[in-house]
């Protein structure tokens, strides 16, 4: 087993938003490792009825970005055959692509073909839903492209997490860096190499 | 020397350095060349003056590719990640040689052309002027359609092997998922690395001696490519081209620091 300064840097990094983000949510030491607590948290409070959910799902191209994302994630933790269904795939790849060409998910987007946006591009739960229904669809096919895209957007919401994070999202960016955590973890032992010094 | 009808645009950048002196070291002297300078955006202010706070941060975050950063105890660590110690191998040129430098030394004409973007109305009269039907790409931004359409065809040299691997980073993707390393000589359209294909050729995997590596080994393994199809177009006076299948393949973004450390464990270990 290897180690080395990058990832060290990862762990120690990571370690420490979460340790201060658990503080914030008021349960420092507790749920470290199991992300699926915040995650309901969130869901939640949401109180989305299957029928306002099917209707985004049908309506991807003309809804708000958050709306969709809310949607295919509260579905996915029921049914995690939806993110096989194509309209869904292909609207996060489409978001996907976007966040790695430009680092910004705007409010709302029309038909990829038209290329049109509208809106901010300032809203941190569009992020942190986008890296989590990625984080689904990683989970179910490990294709290492994804979680690339999921490092990404978890240090952007880092970076903006102690200045921008509203309280009600706390248990949403919680649930993304642990279980990302998890995933580098399963990663990095599956290939010789571990996270920790020493 | 031979003086070869063919031009390139050339930027400020180890590929740049790789293409220009690796044809002169072959006697292959390109007809003229552009040399693009990036100068900053005089309307970038103003543009960040209309951004919420939140936003500006997105945008600055992702401008700067920060990544650990939240800790500024880190900062210190993070920019060092950065700031990798030059290597000795795959020093094929010199990577010190200023451009512009190899270019006079070999009475290469050449037009220096400033401007905020390589898509400025500027660049795009350098390369409408130019005297070859072909430019060969060196990098400074994805070309847009105004340059693609200003009567030359542009051949890029692509480090990896299309269709398989599209976009960027494609030697450590290659290398992380399928333990291979190629480069692709293409010419450019709109869609990124979809250009007919003139010629590829796989690379033996690069002996990493720190993390710097991959990006000067894909400086080597383009020009060396680049070098070959030269040869070639100078034989048999025009360039092969066969069409992709855009369905197949993929497009691949840079890699996180975080996942281009496997690569080094597994090119080091030889997992």
């Amino acid at each position: 087993m290897r180690t080395n300064k990058t990832m060290i840097f990862y762990r120690y990094s990571r370690d420490e938003v979460i340790e201060r983000l658990l503080a914030r949510f008021g349960s420092s030491g507790t749920h470290s490792t199991d992300g699926s607590f915040f995650l309901e948290d969130f869901t939640d409070n949401l109180h989305l009825q299957s029928s306002e959910i099917s209707s985004r799902l049908d309506n991807v191209w003309s809804a708000d970005t958050r709306h969709v994302l809310q949607a295919i994630c509260v579905r996915s933790l029921r049914d995690s055959s939806l993110l096989s269904v194509n309209s869904v795939w292909q609207y996060l790849e489409f978001l996907r692509v976007c966040f790695e060409v430009s680092g910004k998910i705007y409010d709302r987007y029309s038909e990829p073909e038209s290329r049109s946006r509208s809106g901010s591009w300032g809203d941190m739960e569009n992020y942190m839903l986008l890296g989590i229904n990625l984080m689904f669809l990683y989970q179910r096919n490990h294709y290492l492209d994804l979680l690339n895209t999921i490092l990404k957007v978890n240090d952007l919401l880092q970076l903006l997490s102690e200045q921008y994070l509203e309280d009600k999202l706390v248990s949403l960016l919680l649930y993304s860096l642990t279980e990302e955590r998890k995933e580098m973890l399963a990663l990095y032992e599956s290939r010789e190499f571990r996270l920790t010094a020493g | 020397m031979k003086v070869v009808n063919l031009g390139l645009l050339l930027v400020d950048s180890p590929r740049s350095k790789a293409y220009i002196q690796k044809l002169v070291k072959h006697s292959l002297i390109p007809q003229e060349a552009i040399f693009f300078a990036k100068e900053k955006s005089e309307n970038s202010n103003s543009k960040r003056a209309s951004m919420s706070s939140v936003e500006n941060a997105i945008v600055r975050a992702f401008n700067g590719r920060k990544y650990f950063l939240y800790d500024p105890k880190l900062k210190h660590n993070a920019v060092m990640i950065g700031n990798y110690a030059k290597p000795t191998k795959y020093l094929s040129f010199d990577v010190d040689e200023p451009v512009t430098v190899t270019l006079e030394k070999h009475d290469i004409p050449y037009h220096k052309v400033r401007a905020p973007s390589i898509n400025d109305q500027r660049v795009i009269e350098a390369v409408r002027k130019a005297r070859p039907e072909h430019l060969v790409f060196c990098g400074g931004g994805i070309l847009r359609t105004a340059i693609l359409g200003a009567g030359k065809k542009f051949i890029h040299i692509h480090p990896g092997k299309v269709p398989e691997y599209r976009g960027s980073h494609c030697i450590e993707w290659s290398v992380l998922e399928g333990n291979s390393c190629w480069a692709s000589a293409i010419f450019m359209s709109e869609e990124i690395d979809e250009g007919d294909l003139i010629a590829q050729q796989d690379f033996p995997l690069p002996e990493l001696e720190n993390n710097n590596v991959a990006a000067l080994y894909s400086s080597h393994i383009r020009s060396e490519l680049l070098i070959k199809i030269v040869k070639s177009f100078v034989q048999e006076g025009s360039f092969p081209s066969a069409m992709q299948d855009p369905k197949v393949g993929r497009t691949y973004y840079k890699m996180h620091p975080a996942l281009t450390n496997l690569i080094f464990h597994e090119l080091r270990t030889g997992c």
